[in-house]
């Protein structure tokens, strides 16, 4: 079938979104602006007027007739056979908070209440990761840093007691022990048998 | 922004009673809200005994949750959302059950029949025989769009569903209706 495509007026809008927004224009869901949008396109559109009417007839039916159709709303359900269930589940409550958050939390007071809302669970649970592995930086970036520092050396190899004078060009030592001053020490020599680096 | 809507003074200082343990509170809850949940239940599950389950089992499962309740829905809403789910699980229960004791080609026969009724009744015996013919999560939306009157972004909020699936199953729920009804539609227009 041939509908409007185009209308007169540079805001009226065309056929097809006018289709996709006649349901919610319906339902009252559309913003002020598009059902502004949507009814002048429906003065002028007779196919679109249509559907509208076709529409608005059945939502009339549902909302008048819908609420309706439940036969024996309340059911056989009474207070009486739900409030021993209930009393169960308020007795397995205070037990429950009695025996963990009491003893966890509430031993504390220092538990705001607003704090054990669910948002601030949330807050509290997305930021534990993000601890949990900075603490795991923390610990690897230490014990690396125990392990290649010279201090953790020295505590496992015993210091070697050398003369100096006598090391040939380019040696290297690591974990000397400095006789006459009584100091451990580390040396890298030059060609010629200076010390060119040195620690103690 | 859709705000929620002013509570009830009185639901507030039972909410806050029930969390603190007096459970016998909570009458004033079920009192005031078993017609909504039971209706919605029964929408579902289209079984009365199902929805009376499916409506008691709603209230213990708000009732051990209220400090859960965060507010950032109105209290119906929510209490909604929770009744939409359990009877949800409800329904599938049934549903397995229905197809272990009668299997697929029973089921055909059952939905065949259940158009022969929609055919045979009156005009809102029709309409509760089309809207029970129809899914069960466009049976849900319809109930509480047309029977309840909730807005497209409560719905969403009770079925947990993006509002474009929500429009997308509202649109076929009344595309299927508007089918089926079409002569009761014209003669309840007079």
């Amino acid at each position: 079938m041939a509908r409007v495509s185009r209308l007169a007026g540079a805001t009226v809008k065309r056929c097809g979104w006018v289709e996709r927004r006649i349901a919610e224009y319906v339902d009252g869901e559309l913003c002020a602006h598009s059902s502004q949008l949507v009814r002048e396109h429906l003065e002028r559109c007779p196919s679109c007027m249509a559907e509208y009417r076709a529409r608005r007839e059945c939502w009339d039916f549902l909302i008048s007739e819908a609420p309706r159709i439940v036969s024996d709303p309340r059911g056989d359900l009474t207070w009486e056979e739900t409030a021993p269930l209930l009393e169960k589940a308020a007795a397995t409550r205070t037990d429950t908070l009695s025996g963990i958050r009491g003893a966890i939390i509430e031993r504390c007071l220092v538990w705001p209440r607003h704090l054990a809302s669910r948002a601030a669970f949330r807050t509290r649970t997305a930021l534990l990761p993000a601890a949990g592995v900075f603490m795991a930086i923390l610990v690897i970036f230490l014990f690396s840093k125990a392990q290649k520092s010279p201090a953790g050396a020295r505590s496992e190899n015993p210091p070697t007691v050398i003369r100096i004078a006598f090391q040939p060009a380019g040696a290297k030592i690591s974990n000397g022990y400095m006789r006459d001053a009584g100091q451990k020490f580390g040396a890298t020599f030059s060609e010629r048998g200076e010390i060119r680096h040195g620690w103690h | 922004m859709n705000t929620p809507p002013p509570e009830d003074a009185e639901e507030k200082r039972v909410i806050e009673r029930c969390i603190e343990g007096e459970w016998s509170q909570f009458r004033y809850i079920f009192d005031k809200y078993l017609e909504k949940v039971h209706s919605l239940a029964l929408r579902i599950v289209k079984n009365r005994e199902s929805a009376a389950d499916a409506a008691q089992e709603s209230f213990i499962r708000v009732f051990r949750s209220l400090d859960r309740f965060d507010r950032r829905s109105s209290f119906s809403t929510w209490l909604y959302r929770i009744t939409y789910n359990t009877a949800l699980d409800y329904h599938r229960r049934e549903r397995r059950k229905r197809e272990r004791e009668a299997g697929p080609r029973e089921r055909q026969k059952l939905d065949a029949s259940h158009f022969e009724e929609i055919a045979r009744g009156e005009a809102r015996d029709k309409l509760k025989a089309a809207v029970e013919a129809l899914p069960v999560k466009l049976r849900a939306v319809v109930h509480l769009k047309y029977a309840e009157g909730l807005s497209y972004s409560e719905i969403c909020a009770v079925t947990g569903c993006a509002r474009g699936v929500l429009q997308k199953r509202l649109g076929q729920a009344e595309k299927k209706l508007r089918e089926t009804l079409q002569r009761e539609i014209a003669e309840w227009r007079g």
